[in-house]
């Protein structure tokens, strides 16, 4: 006799013998499949300039050039920039060249403890600001495109507001302005990171930094997986279960893996910038944050500026990144909203394309 | 080879426990010969002295019993079941297994008693505090899957929820419930608060077990975190007055006349192009 919430015993028959079908058979592709096999961010690319740990890469083209002033892409320190070409049918970055963009990226490397003294000044003031004057000198130009992600949208914004001069257009994706925003969405599965930091006290983190000399990369997954607690704690088994007899399936999520695992330090000083002036102080929308000595006003921003942000992103919240609009001086502002989440706005099967046409009608209009 | 502190530090408790011991009992053992003890039968104000002196002897009993319940060679049948009770580790207040260290890492800092045995009991009282706090964040966590299994048993007396059609539909209701219940708790007060102090109480721990092991790296010229820290400090701040100091050249040369060729850049490098399909 079936207990009466359970599903009778000869479905139950029929729905192990399939799982046992589905375990063979990845089992078998499991076998199959090296480390090697899990590429990512394979889109060819070639130094252009390095100082310290950041290096700047130029993207070989793949189409003619239909955009005449060149894009940087610039992503944080959080995470790495090679989200944005996951794999050859995910990728921002392909989808950009396809269409003609000339596309730079920065990289900033794997931050150790030796560089827990670098600040955001020095991320934003110096070395972004020395991959700017490198393009303008190559293409002989004053200004270029910016093209910030994330933590990298808010270096780029606060570039743009200290050097107007140098940013043609400023496009952002999934970037946070104020920090609070969180608070007007009063969604529980919404920007838990905003809560957390700001249920720290600024000693406590004053302390983790100077214990640790960085925000280590693995706190920053553990806050990121009480985000999605259960797909964090079943991905393993229920999640890759549903993948593992298919291999285009599976080797999405190998790739998603091997990106997740790649989670740098966060360098010490510039994560407590990052966490206590923005994240607690919300110094940015206050008009009080300060980098290189100056006062970062949104006030400045005086070009098109083009605003992405993911409908469902859980890490930052649409309002926290449609906040700009209100900040900035610029006539000509668009958003863009995408169905979808944080990181799924660049990875998921559905945006590709839509993300990379989007940005690149938006630029052809303003050339 | 890996260095056992905790092995070290235990050994090193009790040895200085035992010499504080012997100390304090030579202090009030009865004078040899030809000395003169003011305490010694028959001598003026014998009876209050003989008070005094046995007063004396039960507070080094006691201050000896204080001692060993820091260290864990003595724990008791009670301290045991302390330590393995969640509920006596989740107490926000300090438990009598720590009173100990506590009483000594408080006292006064006396300028000849070796530091190294204070760090030593400053470490042993925040691992104490570290596991206090880890359990009751555990406690509410605890708590969370319990109300999610609640829940998730309540729901299919609910009207209008018929039977699962499958284990997996089981599964993923069972998920769906516990991601909803989780995610409520992670943004509660007492959870935030059981993670800011675990947090806390592990950097603590951490920053005291570095206190060690520079006292270690001293003793043996081993160059210690903190000076490292400074030297990268001092390396940091030289790179980026240099930086500073070649675009301010960069500046004049540019605001100069143009009677010689342009400067190469040299705050950065340049590389020639080389095709590379890998991200590192």
């Amino acid at each position: 006799m079936s207990t009466p919430f359970l599903p009778d015993p000869t479905r139950a028959m029929a729905e192990l013998a399939e799982l046992n079908v589905k375990l063979m058979r990845g089992a078998e592709v499991l076998g199959r499949i090296r480390d090697d096999d899990v590429q990512i961010a394979t889109t060819p690319k070639h130094e252009v300039w390095r100082q310290d740990k950041t290096v700047l890469y130029r993207y070989e083209p793949l189409a003619e050039r239909s955009i005449a002033v060149p894009v940087l892409m610039v992503y944080g320190l959080v995470g790495r920039y090679t989200m944005a070409d996951l794999q050859e049918d995910r990728s921002l970055v392909r989808n950009l060249l396809q269409k003609g963009v000339d596309l730079y990226t920065v990289d900033w490397g794997n931050p150790t403890r030796s560089d827990r003294w670098l600040t955001l000044d020095d991320y934003v003031d110096g070395y972004l600001n020395e991959c700017v004057e490198f393009m303008c000198r190559e293409h002989k130009l004053d200004r270029i495109t910016l093209l910030g992600i994330c933590e990298g949208g808010v270096f780029t914004v606060c570039y743009a507001a200290l050097y107007p001069d140098k940013v043609k257009n400023l496009v952002i994706t999934i970037t946070p302005i104020d920090f609070h925003a969180d608070q007007a969405e009063g969604r529980t599965d919404h920007g838990f990171i905003n809560l957390w930091t700001r249920s720290l006290t600024p000693e406590d983190l004053d302390r983790l930094i100077e214990a640790n000399g960085n925000l280590p990369g693995e706190l920053m997954s553990y806050v990121f997986q009480l985000m999605t607690p259960l797909a964090s704690l079943t991905k393993y088994n229920i999640g890759m279960l549903d993948a593992v007899d298919d291999e285009k399936k599976l080797m999405n999520f190998l790739r998603m893996e091997k990106w997740l695992a790649d989670r740098p330090h966060h360098p010490g000083e510039a994560a407590k910038q990052w966490l206590k002036d923005l994240y607690q102080d919300n110094q940015l929308v206050e008009g009080k944050f300060v980098l290189g000595g100056r006062t970062v006003d949104l006030a400045n921003i005086t070009m098109p500026v083009l605003n992405i942000f993911a409908k469902d992103d859980h890490i930052i919240p649409p309002k926290c990144s449609q906040a700009l609009g209100g900040y900035v001086s610029t006539e000509d502002y668009s958003e863009i909203a995408l169905p979808g989440g944080h990181v799924g706005v660049f990875v998921s099967g559905k945006s590709q394309g839509v993300l990379g046409a989007g940005i690149v009608d938006w630029l052809r209009k303003r050339p | 080879m890996a260095t056992d502190w905790t092995d070290q530090a235990n050994q090193m408790f009790k040895f200085w426990t035992e010499g504080q011991k012997a100390w304090m009992e030579s202090l009030a053992r009865p004078a040899t010969a030809g000395v003169v003890n003011p305490f010694a039968q028959g001598a003026p104000a014998q009876e209050a002295m003989q008070l005094w002196n046995d007063a004396w002897k039960a507070s080094i009993d006691q201050w000896s019993a204080l001692l060993q319940q820091g260290s864990r060679f003595a724990f008791s049948q009670e301290n045991l079941r302390k330590i393995v009770d969640p509920a006596e580790w989740a107490k926000p207040a300090p438990g009598s297994f720590d009173f100990g260290i506590e009483r000594l890492i408080e006292g006064p800092n006396f300028a000849t008693l070796w530091d190294l045995d204070r760090k030593m009991l400053k470490l042993q009282q925040l691992g104490v505090k570290r596991a206090e706090d880890s359990a009751a964040y555990h406690a509410v966590v605890f708590a969370a899957w319990k109300e999610a299994g609640e829940r998730f048993v309540r729901q299919f007396g609910e009207a209008g929820r018929g039977p699962v059609g499958s284990y997996r539909e089981l599964i993923d209701r069972w998920i769906e419930t516990a991601n909803e219940t989780l995610l409520e708790v992670h943004r509660s007060p007492q959870f935030l608060e059981a993670q800011r102090r675990v947090t806390r109480s592990a950097t603590d721990y951490r920053l005291a077990e570095r206190e060690i092991a520079e006292a270690f790296c001293e003793m043996h010229h081993i160059p210690t975190r903190t000076e490292m820290d400074e030297v990268q400090r001092t390396v940091y701040q030289l790179r980026r007055d240099l930086r500073a100091l070649l675009r301010r050249l960069e500046s004049a040369d540019d605001a100069s006349p143009p009677q010689k060729p342009p400067r190469a850049r040299r705050t950065g490098t340049r590389k020639p192009k080389q095709p590379e399909s890998q991200s590192r």
